[in-house]
């Protein structure tokens, strides 16, 4: 009822809720969101109509005056509903793992030519232990972020959350175990971060470059390598050829170093899109001093 | 005002708004513009998420109601919140005393 007077009397407003929604509708507090975003727009509209201002022109000015709804949806969305303090944990941390699983990444970009068959130095099963464990804590360190992602879409810990949870700790199990299969983890990793970046699509940390870097051209990426892995490292490998080289040296190392850079964009992002200042509940004497 | 600059204070300001009793969105925001004479004007849609980090973490309470056949939800200050304001309210003026003082203060030996 309240929605459809909406619609019919305010639809400037409802466009703007429109366009909020995808952003918050995964919260469990999201109708309270939109009832209350609603009230306050419908209060300024009323004010200046009651100054003499014709509807159209008091809905522009009081919608202009609220906010770009994609940055206002994105802040609101960046506060947890709520008592759920698993929303507060992972998003507080969430960008400093963003950047650490970049560094994590990048190492393990420069370690994993080392780790194979004696191609740029003697193999040595150190080299190999290495570069498997590199791997292991980058996986551990994205996953942070791919679950606060999901916690944020959500609102909640939710059952989504908990696949990409166990496919995460599958991935990192599979790396340790088996890092020379690569269609394991790879693909482990792969469903995780195609879930994780379909669920966050419309979110404001990952909408433009994050999404097009991880939701798109990485996956993509990693699908050709792998396919290529079939028919470089199949049973027909020539070690030592000029393709092994390419995949070992250039590919793979390349496919560490795309998932770094998406790492990086989303850290930048959470970091921008983080709501001012320290969290009140473990804030010192105060702000002014300190800043 | 600059916005930056005033998004540093907006706990206090929020705070101290509320302390004289429960306000909806609309009339916190319209009530920091009035008690600041218009100089504290900022994109409305950013005090919700203040006001939502500030019950999420105690400092205030929310209750619903209705209003003209829609829902408006109150915020009002909590205990924790009273104290949060006098704590934030000590430190600024602290602050403020002190960047007074360094204002004020005439290099020595004075040429006047």
């Amino acid at each position: 009822m309240a929605e459809q007077r909406i619609s019919i009397e305010y639809p400037l407003i409802r466009q703007y809720l429109v366009a909020v929604d995808p952003v918050i509708r995964h919260r469990t507090d999201a109708q309270d969101l939109r009832d209350e975003l609603a009230d306050h727009l419908i209060e300024a509209v009323e004010r200046l109509r009651a100054t003499g201002v014709d509807s159209d022109t008091a809905e522009r000015r009081s919608l202009s005056r609220f906010g770009e709804p994609a940055v206002i949806a994105g802040l609101i969305n960046a506060i947890p509903a709520k008592g759920n303090t698993v929303h507060t944990i992972f998003n507080r941390e969430a960008s400093f793992f963003a950047f650490v699983a970049a560094i994590l990444w990048t190492a393990a970009a420069v370690s994993i030519p080392f780790a194979q068959d004696n191609l740029v130095a003697a193999w040595t099963q150190g080299a190999y232990v290495t570069s498997v464990l590199l791997i292991g804590v980058a996986i551990a360190a994205s996953g942070v972020v791919l679950l606060s992602l999901n916690v944020q879409v959500s609102g909640a810990f939710d059952s989504i959350a908990g696949i990409v949870a166990t496919l995460l700790g599958l991935a990192i199990v599979a790396t340790l175990l088996f890092g020379w299969f690569l269609f394991l983890w790879l693909g482990l990793l792969i469903a995780a971060t195609a879930i994780t970046m379909t669920r966050a699509r419309a979110s404001a940390v990952t909408t433009g470059a994050p999404t097009v870097l991880l939701g798109y051209v990485w996956p993509v990426l990693t699908l050709l390598v792998l396919v290529a892995a079939i028919f470089v490292t199949g049973p027909a490998q020539n070690l030592g050829s000029a393709a092994i080289i390419v995949f070992d040296v250039v590919a793979l190392p390349l496919v560490f170093l795309v998932y770094a850079a998406g790492n990086v964009l989303l850290g930048l992002r959470m970091r921008a899109l983080m709501p001012h200042g320290t969290a009140p509940h473990d804030a010192g004497p105060g702000p002014f001093i300190t800043a | 005002m600059n916005r930056e600059a005033l998004k540093g204070h907006l706990d206090l300001l929020i705070l101290s708004v509320l302390a004289d009793g429960p306000l909806h969105g609309y009339a916190v925001i319209d009530e920091l513009r009035t008690r600041s004479s218009e100089v504290f004007d900022l994109a409305e849609g950013t005090v919700y998420p203040v006001l939502h980090r500030l019950e999420v973490a105690g400092y205030l309470s929310s209750e619903w109601g209705a209003v003209s056949g829609r829902r408006r939800r109150s915020y009002r200050l909590t205990r924790a919140g009273s104290a949060r304001l006098e704590q934030q309210r000590a430190s600024w003026q602290l602050f403020s005393a002190s960047v007074n003082t360094v204002l004020r203060r005439k290099p020595w030996p004075s040429s006047a």
